[in-house]
């Protein structure tokens, strides 16, 4: 038995539709998450981290996306090739999900009560007054008066949506949360309550956790490791110390120039040159290259694998070590 | 994106240039759409043989021939022949003229009323919305048929009465249809741009807001006339509209009723004729729809 | 929500009153004289002046109008049939029941098979099946409804005598004509369905059910569906209208004495008072339907009622003609 709770292997998933062609989404991707931790997954828009989330559940909708190839382990136990109940079991129970948008995530015609105890219901095995009770348990633990068991979600604001929403997911408590920008809709007084809320929540009941964010600041304040994806590429993963303060990368790199600096040290913002590669149309070896103020013909000659940087540190880049300290 | 290009060039010409490039865009699309392809194919192959009528059929719609009535479907007459004689197909074809006109100028005369009303309703506002939209209310909360039916029998029988009582019948339909989205178009920037430049009511309204809201009304104008081609069936049917021995499609199945037990294709074939048309013009609306409005396409 | 209802049905009356408006102007400008229509041909131009005076067909326009409205108002009387000299209320009331269960059976045909089978499709997007079914249902929604009234007759009614053709006097009568009728609107109801599913199965919330470990079944019909039928339920009250106005035309192919024989009698006759009568009692009988509608509307999504509570009073209409089927 390993300590991990989750291990993800080699997962390539495209998306195959006759308008656009094969899209690329994510490509070759591994990362391990242990039991207890919180793994950040990073990078921009479009980069493949919401895909690999619902690959994970196995809630990707197919077609289009169809997954190439991989193993996803949950506790030794591939979930690609689990049977469809028994995965219904793990989804919501083990394994349960945040998503990104809390204003469109509950269903409007049903009471925000009902909607938890729905999962409750789903999982453990109680019986309707029961379930009521642990859904009732589960708002209040969120900061939500059980007065509002009974309304419907156009009711309550979008932070207090996205407080129902981590009710659900906690409500059976999972092993595994799998959190798609979790704060990314909010405003930035809610952000922090509910990302400190998240924290406790996670804590108090051992839930290990993947963060998925753009938000370098969210990494920095909730996770131990993080994956750097690019292009449907991890291009960087370790310890979040050791990835902050190295930044081996040239894409992390650009990612922290580009945040604005509190110090006050940086007068101007350094944004990365150029756009994320078409990714129907992904360039040959390094797929930053294109953008990269280090590349040179090497980096276009094959594909590039992830290095070791040190200890449990690595970056996939052939410049990897030029890199410091930019 | 060459359309662009030349946009940029002449930039006195951009708005025209635009204009066509989208137009341009939209008959691409229209190309590639299966249905709406399989629609105008059949539409046209309908309309083109309505109006060479004359040319395959110089004898005309009426002439008889007793010695040949009650004839089946066959090769010399394809679609049989009625009570006098009459080669049904011909007389098809002829009422198809009939039948397409009516169809055609009462969605153009309701779209006209319709719309100018929608416009007026939804871009004044106010009291004159009021007005307007519980006018609609009212003359809504009579089935279409029903009003079609007392207003055409105000107006006497004919092809003429027959136009005009479908078309009011569905003005209300077209005046929804635009005052709806003026509403929400209408306190948008590029609207308030125009009235800062103090554009007239009647540039803001023909100028900026019915381009912008056109194509529902494009897919409904299509839609529309299969309507209205059903309706004017349906009002000869009850023997208001258009009446025998004029071959309008409706008046044709009606006068073929009496016969229905033993010669069932004089009902069928015209049927066919029909719901053929209807078929043709609902599959073009439905193509052109997903091609003016991708954000409706699924 | 009390309140809300009290404020439909209050705004119910200036629109009957402009129906009856409408009807009666439309009446007063029909060239033909029923006198002339009813009397026999012997009667002196004196004689018919006189009928006319009786009835008051000499009076201006706005006065025959204002003794319409006074009648109904002050004795409920809706008038005397020009032919019988009975209260038109009678022989209203005897056919109107024949034509709004001609119009609720096609509706709930229409619910029933359009939403099934557009429910069906939509979870068999892009399959041959669902190709099928479009292409059935584009037939459907083209077949002009007294046609297919015809065809019915010539099959099931004459060729194979499953069912009688004419009258509507038990359930084995009412087979045929809501069938033709109902046709159109389930296969309008489908297509409707068809998008509103899809529409919703792309939905977050879906996401979420499934997130949550649902059954599929569930997740199809406890959230998909229940929001998907919300809009249907307005065009429901567009196709009711429009079936209760297409009846008239299916009462003469089945010969079933509905409110819309009545009435294309009455029109030939110049027998204005029943006109009357039947066009405000169906145009009453469509705002109730739809009153109704709206408060299911309501009960079904909690967000349009909290709208209700401080909303005017004008109905809330089905864009039907969106969609490309725009039949009431």
């Amino acid at each position: 038995m390993s300590n991990n709770i989750l291990s993800v292997k080699n997962l390539t998933v495209k998306y195959i539709s006759r308008e656009i062609g094969v899209c690329h989404a994510v490509n070759d991707v591994s990362f391990d998450v242990q039991k207890g931790e919180t793994l950040g997954l990073v990078g921009e828009t479009g980069a493949g981290k919401t895909t690999i989330a619902l690959g994970i559940m196995r809630i990707l909708q197919m077609p289009p996306a169809r997954v190439v190839s991989g193993e996803i382990l949950l506790d030794d136990e591939d979930l690609l090739h689990v049977p469809d109940a028994r995965m219904r079991s793990i989804r919501g129970g083990r394994v349960s999900m945040i998503f990104q948008d809390p204003m469109t995530a509950l269903n409007p015609i049903d009471r925000i009560g009902g909607q938890i105890s729905e999962m409750v219901r789903l999982h453990l095995n109680l019986d309707k007054a029961q379930s009521v009770a642990k859904a009732m348990e589960m708002l209040e633990m969120v900061g939500i008066p059980g007065a509002r068991f009974d309304d419907y979600p156009h009711q309550f604001s979008g932070g207090m949506k996205q407080r129902v929403i981590i009710a659900i997911a906690l409500a059976c408590k999972p092993e595994l949360l799998l959190a798609d920008e979790p704060t990314t809709a909010l405003d930035v007084t809610i952000q922090a309550q509910v990302l400190n809320m998240m924290n406790e929540l996670k804590t108090d009941l051992g839930t290990s956790m993947v963060l998925i964010t753009h938000d370098l600041g969210v990494v920095a304040e909730t996770c131990d490791r993080v994956a750097v994806i690019y292009a449907g590429e991890i291009v960087e993963i370790g310890a979040a110390d050791a990835v902050f303060e190295k930044r081996s990368h040239p894409y992390t790199t650009g990612l922290f120039n580009s945040l604005p600096d509190i110090t006050g040290g940086r007068k101007r913002l350094i944004p990365i040159a150029g756009l994320m590669p078409d990714p129907t149309a992904l360039p040959e070896g390094c797929k930053f290259s294109p953008r990269c103020h280090l590349a040179d013909e090497s980096c276009t000659q094959g594909p590039v694998a992830l290095g070791l940087e040190s200890g449990t540190h690595f970056v996939r880049c052939l410049k990897a070590s030029k890199n410091q300290g930019v | 994106m060459p359309d662009q290009t030349i946009a940029v060039r002449q930039p006195d010409e951009t708005v025209i240039v635009k204009q066509r490039s989208m137009f341009r865009q939209i008959l691409a699309r229209l190309v590639r759409n299966r249905s709406a392809m399989i629609g105008f194919c059949l539409l046209m192959i309908i309309v083109v043989l309505c109006l060479l009528a004359p040319v395959i059929a110089p004898q005309g719609f009426n002439a008889q021939n007793i010695s040949a009535k009650f004839q089946p479907p066959s090769l010399k007459y394809p679609c049989g022949t009625d009570n006098l004689g009459r080669d049904i197909f011909v007389r098809i074809l002829y009422g198809g003229r009939i039948s397409l006109l009516i169809g055609v100028v009462s969605t153009l005369f309701s779209a006209a009323i319709g719309i100018v009303i929608g416009l007026f309703a939804g871009y004044r506002g106010g009291s004159t919305d009021n007005v307007a939209m519980r006018i609609i209310d009212i003359v809504m909360s009579i089935p279409a048929i029903l009003l079609a039916i007392t207003i055409a029998a105000a107006l006497g029988t004919g092809v003429n009465s027959a136009i005009i009582a479908i078309g009011i019948a569905s003005i209300p339909i077209f005046a929804r249809l635009t005052r709806a989205p003026i509403i929400q178009v209408k306190n948008e920037e590029y609207i308030e741009a125009a009235r800062a430049i103090s554009a007239s009511q009647f540039r803001i309204m023909f100028r900026h807001l019915l381009p912008n809201i056109l194509s529902p009304l494009i897919v409904q104008i299509t839609i529309n006339v299969a309507l209205s081609i059903m309706l004017a069936a349906g009002l000869s049917f009850l023997g208001m509209g258009v009446q025998p021995p004029n071959p309008e499609w409706g008046a044709i199945i009606t006068s073929a009723k009496v016969y229905i037990i033993d010669h069932s294709y004089m009902v069928t074939m015209p049927g066919i004729a029909m719901a053929l048309t209807v078929i043709s013009l609902n599959l073009f609306g439905d193509g052109l729809r997903d091609c003016l409005d991708p954000r409706l396409k699924i | 929500m009390v309140k809300y209802i009290v404020k439909r049905l209050i705004y119910m009356i200036p629109v009957l009153l402009g129906v009856a408006f409408l009807i009666s102007i439309i009446l007063y400008l029909t060239p033909g004289d029923p006198a002339s229509v009813i009397l026999s041909s012997q009667a002196t131009d004196a004689m018919r002046d006189a009928w006319r005076q009786e009835r008051g067909l000499n009076d201006p326009f706005l006065l025959q109008y204002i003794h319409f409205i006074g009648g109904i108002v002050l004795h409920w009387d809706w008038g005397t049939s020009y032919v019988n000299g009975l209260s038109v209320t009678g022989d209203v009331m005897l056919r109107f029941p024949n034509t709004f269960l001609l119009a609720c059976l096609t509706t709930v045909i229409a619910i029933i098979i359009g939403i099934l089978l557009g429910v069906f499709t939509a979870k068999h997007q892009n399959t041959w099946l669902d190709t099928t079914f479009s292409v059935v249902g584009m037939i459907g929604i083209s077949m002009p409804q007294f046609w297919l009234g015809m065809l019915l007759i010539i099959w099931f009614g004459l060729n194979l005598q499953w069912f009688p053709i004419a009258g509507f006097d038990g359930p084995k009568y009412w087979v045929l004509p809501s069938v033709a009728l109902g046709v159109q609107n389930a296969a309008i109801l489908m297509r409707f369905t068809r998008t509103s599913v899809l529409e919703c199965m792309r939905q977050d919330y879906v996401r979420t059910a499934r997130a949550k470990g649902q059954v599929e079944r569930v997740i199809t019909w406890h959230h998909i569906v229940r929001n998907a039928l919300i809009p249907i339920i307005t065009t429901v009250g567009a196709l009711f209208g429009g079936a209760l106005g297409m009846a008239m035309i299916l009462e003469q192919v089945f010969s079933i004495n509905g409110l819309g024989r009545l009435m294309v009698e009455a029109i030939a006759m110049r027998n204005y008072p029943i006109i009357r009568a039947s066009v405000m009692l169906l145009a009453a009988s469509y705002s109730f339907i739809y009153l109704a509608l709206d408060l299911l509307y309501a009960a079904v999504d909690p967000r349009i009622k909290t709208d209700f509570e401080n909303q005017s009073a004008g109905p809330r209409r089905a864009r039907v003609s969106r969609k490309g089927a725009a039949h009431a």
